[in-house]
């Protein structure tokens, strides 16, 4: 079928759903459909705009489209027949985030018109499509919360996962990710302060801001741990990220809040590495189960037990790698289900 | 190009003689399709004529027209099925009543389908708070109806609600053009109501009665307050000198005003002596033919003047006496000396006139001949026309509306508040390209 | 950069996008495509052109270059239009059978809107440029705008190289009705010399390759024409360019000199237009670069003959054809330089 992939577009921006757009055009093409994306500007400041798109979205008309597969607000607001949501995202600003310090739209009397707006919307669009997928179990409930609507996970694979391998449980535990307060490679590094053997970390991953690169280092120094924490403050290529993740005694991944669980935790998972998580990294908890392929850590002191844990006991990092391996088939996290579900 | 014609046609529907009419003058300009949900009887026409029930995927071949045009009148029986099939397929509306206020209150309160919140919140979309006052108070007890009243009916009459997607609008009085204009956008034309050929010969044919010693005066249609023949009675009452030199006949039925027909009883019985008054009740059409050509005047003061246009009118002036009336409404908008109107509600000018009425015979003559060309000038044709012209007005601004149309409705699911500046904005940005 | 497309369609606006894109990603500048689906039905053209007025792209850029209609409606303070034609079915299009727009009310009602949005917004834009001078004529005549003629250049060049002649004259293009590949095949029934003819391209009209295997059975013109009716990839079509005498492109009317007329010049060939083609003629000069015959087989058989029976004066022709490409700055130093400048 010719399957439209309806996303944002935000100019100069490139991020996950950018990139998941670019692997279900790939995907579904080599499993014989058609493919285009279709990318509809968003701009949300000043708020009023908001509504400016909203109603643009409204008013694309689409030609020679059996399907549509969108992504997120208000990119799904696109008028089709044969609408299907991967829901990435929901406006939330207007839900969750709404009063937080991030709510985004004023609170003024226009600012909650626009929220109203939003909400009503979703309400009486997204119960039009055909079918809900959400890239994660949190978003689908929050679109039960707020929406009071029903949806099914359907969780993004990797591109290609081929690639990926084991080759040994090495004494070094790798933390692969932009460096930014949110990803909190700091809090890795004060647990490794903590952690009693000799163990190493690797942190890898361009820095957002100087600012962000130079605070990590401020804790590196302040705990004199120059020896036992290496950081690589760039993008690594895809060949030193495999390297990495196939010597690797574990990966840590402990996001704040985080949505879903991460290309991280996924490739991880399919190098047969188990993850350490924290309690609040939310998303990470629908891949990684406590005890059985990773810890979810309750603070940070906890992380270094973990650490210990896993540093001290190869076996244990091979067992728990070996059933992080089979998470991924028991959540049939492929693009066989993903295109089957899609084009259903 | 290819007109549907949507419209009651049931033999006993003025409306529907009024689209046969049309029609027959309208299909020698453009291809005609008649379309009615009414049962048998149906009066007859040589054109197409499609049965439709609303609701079936049948209406869909409406969109094979170039333009579909809705006769919008006030009961719901013939109208209701029209005004839903109009929501769908927009379409041209003609008005043929100021008010379409009963059909909607029978709609959306009795039957099946009845839906009281739903009369509150049209009330209130149209009219605001004061609507919203008038019907909550009525469905609690505590008001008359607003369809019992012409006060009420004139602040709100709900045609507002017939025309909101239409595409072009026919009224039978300037006033009412204009008044549909202030508050909606599209093309809007007032239409002389025509006076049917057949009226006009059957009238030339009428054998009058010899005058006699007293001016014949007559009061014709359904009875009730608005007509104001209690007004006169009083009126003569009052002015024995006139009284000696008039014969008032009151002819048709009072359907639903039996306390009034009781007061105008009354008043008769007892001036009796005094005054030559009758009250008559309804009779056949040729026998008001009859009672149309004894008469020398015919009084038709209405007030408030809640009509669109009137039939009624048109029918007198083509027997060619003077009609003495108020000048609201399209009583009022007729060319000089072609009735005898006097300001509204002002009866000391009734009785002036009255009085010049029964002295001056040639000035009679003089406004019955007028009125009779007048009528003659009201052709079924030149309403065809007037009908086709604004037909091609509202194709042209179709799209503008449509596109207007569209715009709203997504605006309404987006549940955007009106007070949200996308509204402006794109108001802003289609002034400069559409022509609305 | 903006634009509207079809999806599925692969028009040659979304080539242009694509090569502009990348002349400028290649010159320093970050760019961002902005391609809006478009349906160009006349009754949904409205809310459409709505729709692009309401989207805001004005902040994340220093600039907007617009390349398809209606993009151009996008708001943005350093906003230039590389203008490829009009929504044409409402203009030069109208009362000819390509007219797309009905001749009702409603449609006329449309077709004035239309042209009020581009009398309306086309001059927010900072400058506005042109593929073609047949498209700034339109400009200034239906909307009273100047505009600059820039001409687009081939996004791959390299391909494109000199190469030994042989004894054919090369077509490639789509199979279609107004490229009139029929006229060539009549041609073909009257050449004196011994040149033939490889016209190569997509039937996207195969009734149009019906007609034209009738007119070369009926011709006996097997031997003199070899017809290639399928898509060829860019380096068969480079090889049989090279090793042509010269190319043939005889479309009629056509708004721009087509990608075929630059192939030609940058793999030094001379082109064969017709006085009625249109476009080619803004950069095909009879008997310097190329011929200019006129539209019947008669007239293009004598071009063909010409080359074939003089090769060095072919050569010649070919070397001022791919002179012709500096002397109208057809390249993307220029079109940068003239777009962002």
């Amino acid at each position: 079928m010719r399957v439209a992939i309806v996303n944002n577009q935000a100019p100069f921006v490139r991020g996950g759903a950018e990139l998941l757009a670019e692997w279900l055009h790939q995907k579904l093409e080599e499993y014989g459909h058609e493919a285009e994306i279709v990318r509809i500007p968003f701009q949300w400041n000043p708020p009023e705009r908001i509504i400016d798109h909203m109603l643009a979205a409204r008013l694309v008309r689409l030609a020679n489209i059996d399907r549509v597969v969108a992504f997120k607000f208000p990119a799904y607001y696109v008028p089709h027949e044969d609408k299907v949501l991967w829901l990435l995202h929901q406006f939330r600003q207007a839900y969750d985030l709404w009063g937080t310090p991030f709510q985004g739209i004023p609170d003024t009397s226009a600012g909650c018109r626009i929220r109203n707006a939003i909400v009503g919307a979703d309400r009486r669009h997204l119960t039009e499509v055909k079918r809900i997928y959400t890239n994660s179990k949190i978003v689908g409930h929050r679109l039960r919360l707020y929406s009071e609507i029903d949806s099914e996970p359907l969780y993004p694979p990797l591109l290609d996962s081929g690639p990926y391998h084991c080759e040994a449980y090495e004494d070094y535990f790798f933390m692969p990710s932009r460096i930014n307060a949110l990803k909190r490679q700091y809090m890795a590094v004060e647990a490794m302060a903590k952690v009693s053997g000799a163990t190493k970390l690797v942190i890898a991953g361009p820095p957002d801001t100087p600012g962000d690169l130079a605070q990590l280092m401020d804790v590196v120094h302040e705990h004199e741990l120059e020896s036992r924490v290496e950081v690589i403050p760039r993008w690594i290529s895809d060949d030193e990220k495999l390297r990495l993740l196939a010597g690797a005694r574990g990966v840590i991944y402990i996001p704040l809040g985080e949505d879903s669980y991460g290309y991280v935790t996924l490739e991880a998972f399919h190098a047969r590495k188990p993850v350490i998580t924290l309690a609040d990294s939310d998303g990470t908890h629908e891949l990684v189960r406590d005890g059985r392929n990773g810890r979810i850590a309750v603070r940070a002191q906890g992380l270094a037990d973990a650490i210990d844990e896993l540093a001290g006991d190869r076996a244990l990092a091979e067992r728990w790698g070996q059933t992080a391996l089979e998470t991924i088939s028991e959540l049939d996290i492929s693009w066989d289900r993903v295109v089957r579900c899609l084009t259903a | 190009m290819r007109i549907a014609w949507v419209t009651p046609f049931h033999e006993r529907s003025a409306i529907a003689e009024f689209s046969q009419r049309v029609t027959n003058e309208l299909a020698k300009l453009a291809e005609v399709e008649i379309w009615t949900a009414d049962d048998a009887p149906l009066l007859a026409s040589e054109l197409e004529m499609v049965g439709y029930r609303r609701g079936s995927k049948d209406l869909d071949a409406l969109r094979h027209h170039d333009a579909v045009v809705y006769n919008m009148g006030n009961y719901l029986g013939y109208h209701g099925a029209i005004h839903g099939v109009s929501k769908k397929y927009p379409g041209v509306v003609i008005l043929h009543d100021r008010a379409l206020h009963h059909m909607f209150a029978d709609m959306w309160l009795t039957g099946d389908t009845a839906d009281p919140v739903h009369y509150i919140e049209r009330m209130g979309f149209h009219y605001g708070a004061a609507g919203v006052q008038a019907a909550s108070e009525y469905l609690r007890g505590v008001r008359e109806p607003v369809w019992e009243s012409d006060e009420d009916l004139l602040r709100f009459p709900l045609y507002e609600e017939s025309i909101m997607n239409a595409l072009g609008v026919v009224t039978h009085s300037q006033g009412q053009a204009r008044q549909v204009a202030a508050g909606w956008c599209g093309p809007v034309t007032s239409l002389k109501l025509p006076c049917y050929v057949d009226v006009l010969t059957r009238a030339d044919a009428s054998v009058r009665p010899p005058p006699g010693e007293r001016l014949r005066l007559l009061t014709m249609g359904h009875i009730n307050p608005n007509k104001q023949a209690h007004r006169v009675i009083g009126l003569l009452a009052a002015d024995p000198q006139l009284a000696a030199r008039v014969e008032y006949r009151i002819v048709g039925p009072s359907g639903g005003f039996t306390a009034y027909s009781d007061t105008l009883q009354r008043l008769v019985a007892e001036n009796a002596d005094h005054l030559k008054v009758e009250i008559v009740d309804w009779v056949p059409d040729d026998e008001l033919e009859r009672e149309m050509a004894w008469a020398d005047v015919f009084v038709n003061l209405r007030h408030p003047n809640i009509e669109g246009g009137s039939a009624s009118l048109m029918k007198q002036l083509a027997f060619g006496r003077p009609v003495l009336c108020f000048d609201s409404g399209s009583f009022g908008e007729m060319p000089p000396g072609v009735a005898i109107s006097v300001p509204t509600g002002d009866f000391l000018a009734v009785g002036v006139a009255l009085h010049d009425l029964v002295s001056d015979a040639s000035w009679r003559e003089g406004v019955g001949r007028k009125a009779r060309e007048f009528a003659a000038s009201c052709s079924e044709r030149s309403y065809a026309e007037g009908v086709l012209s604004l037909v091609e007005q509202a194709r042209t601004a179709s799209p503008a509306l449509r596109v207007l149309d569209l715009v709203s409705h997504e605006l309404g699911d987006l549940n955007v508040d009106g007070r949200l500046p996308v509204f402006h904005d794109i108001a802003h940005d289609f002034a400069r390209i559409l022509d609305v | 950069m903006a634009s509207t497309f079809v999806p599925f369609v692969e028009g040659g606006a979304r080539i242009i996008v694509r090569d502009l894109a990348k002349a400028i990603r290649d010159r320093g500048h970050e760019v961002d495509i902005v391609e809006l689906p478009f349906v160009s039905a006349w009754d949904e053209m409205l809310e459409q052109m709505l729709a692009i007025r309401l989207i805001d792209v004005s902040s994340s850029s220093d600039a907007l270059i617009a390349i398809r209609t209606p993009s151009y409606l996008l708001r943005h303070p350093n906003k230039r239009l590389w203008f490829i034609h009009h929504h044409r079915g409402a203009y030069d299009l109208w009362g000819t059978p390509w007219q797309d727009i009905p001749e009702t009310p409603e449609g006329l009602a449309v077709r004035s809107a239309i042209i009020a949005a581009d009398n309306q917004y086309l001059p927010e834009a900072q400058r506005i440029f042109t593929n073609s001078q047949v498209v700034s004529d339109r400009l200034r005549h239906f909307n009273d705008l100047d505009s600059e003629v820039l001409y687009p250049p081939l996004g791959s060049p390299e391909l494109f190289s000199r190469g030994q002649a042989e004894d054919y004259l090369f077509y490639p293009s789509r199979i279609l009705g107004h490229k009139r590949q029929l006229l060539v095949v009549e041609a073909a029934a009257q050449l004196k010399t011994d040149a033939r003819v490889v016209i190569a391209g997509v039937p996207d009209d195969p009734n149009q390759l019906s007609v034209l295997e009738e007119e070369i059975a009926r011709g006996g013109l097997e031997e003199r024409v070899e017809l290639i009716p399928r898509w060829i990839s860019e380096e068969e079509k480079a090889e049989l360019m090279a090793r042509s005498l010269g190319v043939l492109y005889v479309p009629f009317l056509e708004d721009s000199y087509g990608y075929v007329t630059l192939e030609a010049f940058h793999a030094h060939k001379p082109v064969i237009t017709c006085s009625n083609s249109g476009g080619p003629l803004e950069i095909i000069e009879d008997g310097v670069n190329g011929l200019v015959a006129a539209p019947d087989p008669g007239s293009v058989a004598a071009a063909m003959d010409t080359l074939r029976s003089d090769p060095e004066a072919a050569a010649a022709m070919g070397e001022r054809a791919h002179q012709t490409l500096q002397m109208k700055a057809i390249n993307w130093d220029h079109v940068v330089s003239r777009l962002l400048g």
